[in-house]
């Protein structure tokens, strides 16, 4: 018990899994280099859904997913182990520690922890987020759940005429009503997407778009555009859980090494 | 191509690949100077950028091939600055290295894009700068430790070892605004795609050196050539991804 206890606390582990995802990543980076589209399908599924089709009838291209899977929650394991018995070690030597080495350990043991956190919020963004992706080129409304919503307004705003970049887009935005007799509206624009009943709502563009300059003079030009972008309505629960960790881990790290620095005996 | 604006760069490069050869011939002030004066040379020339297209757009500046040159001057100048050695200008080599790939390039901005535009994403390309021109100066420092078994090899080790640290500060801060412009520009934290997947790679291998002090196996020689791979590698795949977008339509040169 005492052996597997310290194979899960030690560092020579971490190195060893650190490295296995390493390798992994670097075949992911290669695959998705190769067979681009075949990846994107899975950027609009949960990942355990995709991933036994992918499987069965993909496996030569998804083999480094699995490894992935398997070795995410292999390092989540060490990195909760290895932090568990560090804080038991400082904990019981904590008399024989100044208040700035404790500080240190602790922001270390935190930073691990959110580690966690950031792994795991992941793993439900990419899980159990609920989305819809909605064109918005013919239609004039969205269904969304029983509710309708009607496509209002559509705002392309361009660079100055007088500047080379005349023509090129500059911001699009869209004004949705819930309801056809609705005074409530939902703006969306790229980068700034809109809360509505706990679902975010993003422009966002396709994967077919390429056109980046339009002509203006076209009057057909404004719906061309629209059908360049789609509404994404996503409920994500791990969102949040990542902002704040990160946002955590940032911090610590930064308070970390810049009241550690002046320690290292340079000379 | 306006020449009259990019004139500046190739002056810039000049006076780097001068006062590299300065810190060869151990002219450290001169070299010093010279860095200096190649770097006023070179944040003027990135401030023409901003308005390359005949409107004031950002994307000009932080355009990552253009600006990791500018992001390694700041460093080395700034390392210089607080630590007073000259072996720390022997990094000007990166310097040269990246300003000749930024020469070679064409030197107009993409044309700007609505979910390009945005405070996150000019974050994320200064950071990321700053973390990959550090992690370059750093796998400088780890050659130079590896090849050298004098008395400097301890500075070249100490320096290597900080600009990694600050450049994994930067290159986390990188994550964190590339991630959170992901998700208000494509509703994802994370995709599936080459780009996403580079950085993970990059940033677990970084990861993976700083536990590296607590194994003992791993004396500073080994460290220094697990650095060396490390820098190797994000060098390869940035050189890679400025290839990939070589051809892409771009405005001002």
């Amino acid at each position: 018990m005492r052996k597997i206890w310290n194979i899960l606390c030690s560092i020579r582990t971490t190195f060893w899994l650190m490295t296995i995802l390493s390798f992994f990543l670097l075949f992911g980076y290669i695959y998705t280099n190769t067979f681009f589209k075949f990846y994107t399908t899975l950027d609009n599924s949960p990942i355990l859904q995709w991933l036994p089709k992918a499987i069965i009838h993909d496996f030569y291209r998804s083999w480094w997913i699995i490894g992935l899977c398997i070795i995410i929650p292999c390092i989540i394991c060490n990195m909760f182990f290895c932090t568990i018995d560090k804080l038991i070690l400082i904990i019981k030597n904590n008399h024989t520690l100044s208040n700035k080495q404790l500080m240190g350990k602790y922001i270390i043991a935190i930073v691990h922890l959110m580690s966690i956190v950031i792994l795991i919020s992941h793993f439900i963004s990419l899980q159990f987020s609920t989305m819809f992706i909605f064109t918005i080129n013919k239609e004039k409304f969205i269904q969304f759940y029983s509710e309708k919503m009607y496509l209002k307004t559509v705002l392309i705003q361009y660079y100055p005429f007088n500047s080379t970049l005349k023509n090129t887009i500059k911001d699009i935005s869209i004004t949705l009503l819930p309801g056809s007799n609705s005074k409530k509206e939902i703006v969306l624009s790229a980068l700034n997407p809109a809360l509505y009943r706990g679902h975010l709502f993003f422009l966002i563009p396709n994967k077919k778009n390429k056109q980046r300059i339009v002509d203006i003079s076209n009057s057909k030009m404004n719906s061309e555009i629209i059908s360049q972008y789609s509404i994404l309505v996503k409920k994500d629960y791990g969102y949040t859980l990542w902002m704040y960790s990160f946002s955590f881990i940032i911090v610590f790290i930064l308070i970390f090494y810049f009241s550690n620095l002046k320690k290292h005996n340079y000379n | 191509m306006n020449v009259s604006i990019h004139i500046l760069i190739y002056i810039s490069f000049l006076i780097y690949i001068t006062s590299f050869i300065a810190i060869v011939v151990n002219k450290t002030y001169l070299s010093f100077t010279l860095l200096i004066a190649g770097f006023i040379c070179n944040t003027v020339y990135l401030i023409q950028r901003l308005n390359i297209s005949g409107y004031p757009i950002p994307h000009g500046i932080f355009d990552s091939i253009f600006f990791t040159p500018w992001a390694i001057a700041f460093s080395i100048i700034t390392l210089f600055y607080l630590y007073k050695n000259h072996t720390i200008l022997y990094a000007n080599v990166v310097l040269v290295i990246t300003i000749l790939i930024a020469i070679w390039y064409p030197k107009g901005i993409m044309v700007p894009e609505p979910h390009k535009s945005h405070v996150l994403a000019y974050t994320f390309f200064v950071t990321e700068s700053f973390g990959i021109g550090l992690f370059y100066i750093s796998g400088c420092y780890s050659l130079l430790c590896l090849l050298n078994n004098n008395n400097n090899n301890n500075d070249y080790f100490y320096f290597a070892n900080l600009s990694i640290i600050y450049g994994f500060i930067m290159y986390s801060i990188a994550q964190f605004t590339g991630a959170a412009w992901c998700y208000y520009g494509w509703g994802t934290l994370f995709k599936w795609s080459p780009r996403h997947l580079q950085s993970a790679f990059i940033w677990t291998m970084y990861v993976n050196f700083i536990h590296l002090k607590y194994i003992p196996y791993f004396n500073n020689e080994k460290k220094s050539l697990y650095a060396l791979l490390c820098s190797l590698f994000t060098f390869i795949f940035y050189l890679y991804s400025y290839i990939h977008e070589y051809t892409i339509q771009r405005i001002g040169g």
